[in-house]
């Protein structure tokens, strides 16, 4: 692991992780199994064989289509796997190069997206990991071997945002390409067609995919805190702006807000996991608030 | 609209100051690369046109508010606003306070504003301090002091209102007479160097009729000057004229002033009010004696009339004397003191001596010598106070001439050159000459050498007229309209008649020939004029051509007669009443020239011309009335080094000495006469573009004085505009800048 790797793995975060990380597994199933009836069930279970039915079955698994064909009550026997695929989509695009302070949103999102990946292949389940802008970038193949990791790192460290984003595009074609549900969690600024995207997540949704999105703000792009004459110099080639921001700091504030609102909503209407990330946090605490969060949550769902 | 500092008008071109720095601000900004673009966009969309307004209006303001400080610092004036609630403009006012001595007549009680009868002058002052302190802040003023004469006391005017407030205390009333114009020319004089909005004088006085004898130029200088200065007229003292006799005259009848003799004074009583006064004593002091050394009684002065009356005082020494002459009870006549007196200084001396010079001196008979009457006349008795020594021309130099008062040239035939320088010489020296004509006389020499080329003779001689030889045809002298102080005395019939004497030939003088360029001469004037005998049913002759002309030359005095000393040509020198009184007076009046520097009218500088032997000595002047003396330092005027002494404002007796020496003169200051006359002048007659205020006896006269003015400067209200402005720049822009 070069320095640009290790740069990546935030050693507290991944510790704070570990810390966490006896219950990590649990929490994303106990997440899942919050969701749904079973934690096994549409996810990670694929079909092995039938066997006749018996008394005590759960009349949910009858295959009802053979006992169309036989007249007989057959029940579905799945194969089930233990290890879930996490598909981990950075958003590389040159909006998320934008940094006040010392790391840039795409620098927050490769940590976030290594320590992700970390903590998912400690718990031996599989990660894809894939960056994207206009296109998909770059892909790391689903991999439950720890020594992947390597691969994962590199790939982060290697890579740099210089494009415009089409965030729909490329969610379309993962639900395309990725028939085996699994959980996507996206990592990006949302800076596209809100609709868009919101409908590309809708569609892996539908597909019976688990999103988790970590909606990546700096803190500068919330709180908009520019005095004087500025002159705002557009990523992604937008034209500039000279501006005197204080005048227009409420309507931004009230536009972004609103904006970050229709993307919660968004998701949440969709059963999609919404975390807001300022990259002003310490990676760690964005870690542990969103770990414990989950580990609340799923223990909410429990009892 | 007018702005009184215009320069400041160019201060406008300022306003293009924000709009350079709004430029030259939207060259400096910060760049940020930044993401969100989106939502800057969106917020600018929403937000640009009223920012742009805001802009705009921020700029306007501070546009304004550039403009405005310059249009304020031009301090621009409406001068006919009719409402000072905008504030006064500031004025520069000179105040031109009338300090002649009219102005010291004493109030009824009550008039003055005080308890008691303070004078007129007290009133005015208030008056004038009341119209100082009426003045907006931020004024300035002046002050003259006025009479025939300005005083600019503070004539360079002051904000200082203190200042003037002390000199106004410090003013005293003079005893000059009253003439506004100079003054009021003065004040216009000031005030149009003066870049001020609001000019004002105001002229306090007591309205006396003398002040605006120059009505007419005052008027039209206020006229002039409408629109640019304001001249308001503060009336003080009593409308009423009160009753005021004078003592106008005092003199010695003769000129001469010799001791042990008694001289004649004249005095003359005037009554210059509307009612007649009966049994008037005017009592005559010498040395300020408390006893009178005469008294005399006029059974009454009617109204306007001048009563002249004589008076005797003896002088036991030679040197200076004071000669007062005062009303017995002035307190029951009027209540202005100033002129219920009058004074004089002479100079006794024990002996006066003439010089007759005698053409014709060679005659078997003495008395067909040209002095030998006026020998007779001039000294009747050996050991008369006039001496005369008869001399021949030949003898004549400046040593000899030196030591008389008086040199008569009795037909003389002509004069050398040294003759001349002798006689130029004596002249410069205070001398006086009296040429009389005669048939030794020549005419021609005379013209071309004492006339023409000297100026020394008061006009040519003509050529001759009349026949000595015969007794039928003859001029008398005038019998009236004497208008010379030396034959003046004969305008009081009591004193006899000059006119009799009969004149058989004659060289006629003129009173209208072209004059010498002859620096030394000075004007000629007629001392006797010819009478033609009156025609048939008339009482009095015409007036002829001049008897006897006299001019100055250089400090002496020349007399010009055209005919003779003795009885060739007339009858005069036999005419013992007429003759002995006219020349006394001539021999007087020129022995009073050379002492004219001891008498002076009020104003008139005193001058003590050095000799040789003093030209370095400082001199010393005490003033009784002022109780101050002054030191006078030698100054020279043309050839002459002299001791002058110009504040001669007050009348009265001066003491006069040259510093090491014990020897102490004395002069004496005699008030103007015109003042005496209270008259007034009508309020409808003063100078109609001038504001009347008058004093009524109410502490209202600062309000008075104040309603008068109108107009007003806008430079603080538009300075408070700029303030408000200004206020509102932070306000909004405080505003504009929040975040929206």
């Amino acid at each position: 692991m070069d320095a640009q790797q290790a740069e990546l793995l935030d050693s507290e975060a991944i510790s704070r992780a570990e810390a966490l990380g006896l219950y990590a597994r649990y929490v994303v199933e106990g997440y899942m199994s919050g969701e749904h009836k079973s934690p096994y069930r549409g996810f990670a279970v694929e079909f092995a064989q039938h066997r006749e039915y018996t008394h005590g079955d759960d009349t949910r698994h009858v295959d009802w289509k053979v006992e169309a064909r036989t007249d007989r009550l057959f029940v579905k026997q799945y194969e089930q796997e233990t290890n879930y695929v996490a598909n981990i989509l950075l958003d590389g695009s040159e909006s998320m190069m934008y940094a006040s302070g010392e790391h840039s949103k795409l620098q927050y999102g490769k940590m976030l997206a290594a320590v992700l990946s970390y903590i998912i292949l400690h718990q031996r389940d599989a990660v894809a990991l894939g960056i994207f802008d206009e296109d998909m970038k770059d892909y790391a193949p689903r991999s439950d071997s720890k020594a992947s990791l390597h691969d994962i790192m590199a790939r982060l460290a290697a890579f740099d945002g210089t494009q415009e984003t089409d965030i729909a595009a490329t969610l379309h074609n993962m639900a395309v390409q990725t028939p085996r549900k699994g959980i996507f969690i996206l990592v990006s600024d949302f800076f596209d067609e809100e609709e868009a995207v919101l409908e590309s997540i809708q569609h892996l949704r539908f597909i019976g995919h688990e999103v988790i999105v970590f909606h990546t703000l700096d803190p500068y792009e919330l709180e908009f805190p520019f005095n004087g004459l500025v002159e705002f110099n557009g990523l992604e080639n937008v034209p500039k702006i000279l501006t005197r921001p204080a005048e227009i700091r409420q309507t931004y504030q009230r536009e972004f807000d609103a904006f970050q609102a229709r993307i919660k909503d968004g998701c949440e209407k969709n059963g999609v996991h919404y975390v807001l990330v300022d990259t002003s946090k310490p990676l760690a605490q964005t870690m542990s608030n969103y770990l414990s969060f989950r580990m609340r949550t799923s223990k909410g769902k429990q009892h | 609209m007018s702005f009184l500092n215009t320069i400041m008008l160019a201060g406008l071109a300022a306003v293009a100051v924000p709009i350079i720095i709004h430029l030259l601000n939207r060259r400096k900004f910060k760049t940020v690369t930044w993401a969100a673009m989106k939502f800057v966009k969106l917020s600018v969309d929403q937000n640009q046109r009223r920012m742009r307004i805001e802009d705009l209006i921020l700029l306007l303001i501070r546009c304004a508010l550039v403009a405005l400080l310059a249009l304020a610092l031009a301090r621009p004036a409406l001068k006919d606003s009719s409402t000072d609630v905008l504030g006064q403009a500031k004025v520069t006012g000179i105040v031109i306070l009338d300090n002649s001595y009219s102005m010291d007549l004493r109030l009824k009680a009550g008039e003055g504003g005080d308890s008691g009868g303070g004078a007129t002058f007290e009133q005015a002052r208030k008056a004038a301090k009341a119209t100082v302190d009426a003045l907006p802040s931020g004024s300035a003023v002046g002050v003259l002091l006025a009479s025939d004469i300005v005083r600019g006391v503070i004539d360079e005017p002051t904000y200082d209102l203190n200042q003037a407030h002390a000199e106004l205390d410090r003013a005293q009333v003079s005893h000059h007479a009253t003439d506004l114009f100079p003054a009021v020319e003065s004040a216009v004089n000031i005030l149009k160097e003066r870049a001020d909005l609001r000019k004002e004088i105001y002229i306090v006085t007591d309205g006396q009729a003398s002040g605006w004898q120059q009505n007419a130029d005052i008027q039209k200088l206020i006229e002039d000057n409408k629109g640019d200065i304001d001249v308001y007229v503060l009336r003080v003292g009593e409308d009423t004229v009160p009753g005021n006799m004078a003592i106008t005259k005092l003199d010695v009848s003769s000129g001469l002033t010799p001791v042990k003799h008694p001289l004649r004074i004249e005095v003359e009583v005037a009554n210059r009010g509307k009612n007649e006064w009966q049994d008037v004593t005017v009592n005559l002091y010498v040395d300020e004696r408390p006893d009178p050394v005469d008294q005399v009684n006029i059974p009454a002065v009617k109204a306007g009339e001048t009563v002249p009356v004589p008076l005797f005082a003896r002088l036991e020494k030679e040197g200076y004397h004071s000669i007062r002459a005062s009303f017995n009870d002035p307190e029951r006549y009027d209540s202005l003191p100033a002129d219920n007196q009058n004074r004089l200084v002479v100079n006794a001396v024990s002996d006066v001596r003439v010089l007759v010079v005698d053409g014709d001196g060679a005659a078997s008979d003495p008395r067909d010598n040209e002095s030998f009457f006026l020998g007779v006349a001039l000294s009747p008795v050996d050991d008369h106070y006039v001496q005369v020594d008869i001399s021949s021309p030949e003898l004549l130099s400046q040593a000899i001439l030196s030591k008389y008062t008086t040199i008569v040239f009795a037909n003389v035939e002509r004069f050398t050159e040294d003759n001349i320088k002798a006689m130029r010489d004596y002249l410069l020296n205070g001398g006086g000459l009296i040429f009389y004509p005669g048939d030794q006389v020549e005419v021609d020499h005379y013209n071309e050498e004492l006339f023409k080329k000297h100026g020394i003779l008061p006009s040519p001689w003509g050529l001759p007229v009349g026949d000595a030889g015969q007794d039928e045809e003859y001029q008398e002298f005038q019998k009236r309209g004497y208008e010379h102080p030396v034959t003046a005395p004969w305008e009081n019939p009591e004193f006899g008649s000059i006119g009799s004497a009969r004149t058989f030939r004659w060289l006629p003088l003129s009173d209208e020939s072209e004059q010498p360029e002859v620096e030394e001469a000075g004007l000629p004037r007629v001392v006797l004029r010819y009478e033609s005998r009156p025609d048939e049913g008339e009482e009095e002759g015409e007036l002829g051509g001049p008897a006897i002309m006299e001019r100055d030359w250089g400090t002496g005095r020349v007399f010009q007669f055209s005919s003779t000393a003795d009885i060739d040509w007339s009858d005069l020198a036999i005419r013992g009443p007429s003759v002995v009184p006219l020349l006394y007076r001539i021999i007087g009046n020129i022995q009073a020239n050379r002492d004219s520097g001891l008498n002076l009218r009020v104003g008139e500088p005193f001058r003590k011309v050095l000799a040789a032997n003093e030209q370095n000595k400082e001199g010393l002047v005490f003033d009784k009335g002022a109780v101050q003396s002054k030191t006078l330092t030698p100054e020279t005027i043309g050839a002459a080094t002299v001791l002058q002494y110009p504040d001669t404002h007050r009348a009265g007796v001066y003491r006069f000495s040259i510093k090491g020496s014990t020897e102490t003169n004395l002069f004496a200051v005699q008030p103007d006469q015109r003042e005496s006359d209270l008259f007034k002048i009508e309020d409808g007659d003063l100078p109609a573009d001038a504001q009347l205020i008058k004093w009524e006896n109410d502490a209202n006269f600062k309000a008075k004085v104040q309603e008068a003015r109108v107009g007003a400067e806008y430079w603080l209200v538009i300075l408070l505009i700029v303030l408000a402005l200004a206020g509102l720049e932070t306000f909004l822009a405080q505003k504009f800048s929040q975040s929206k």
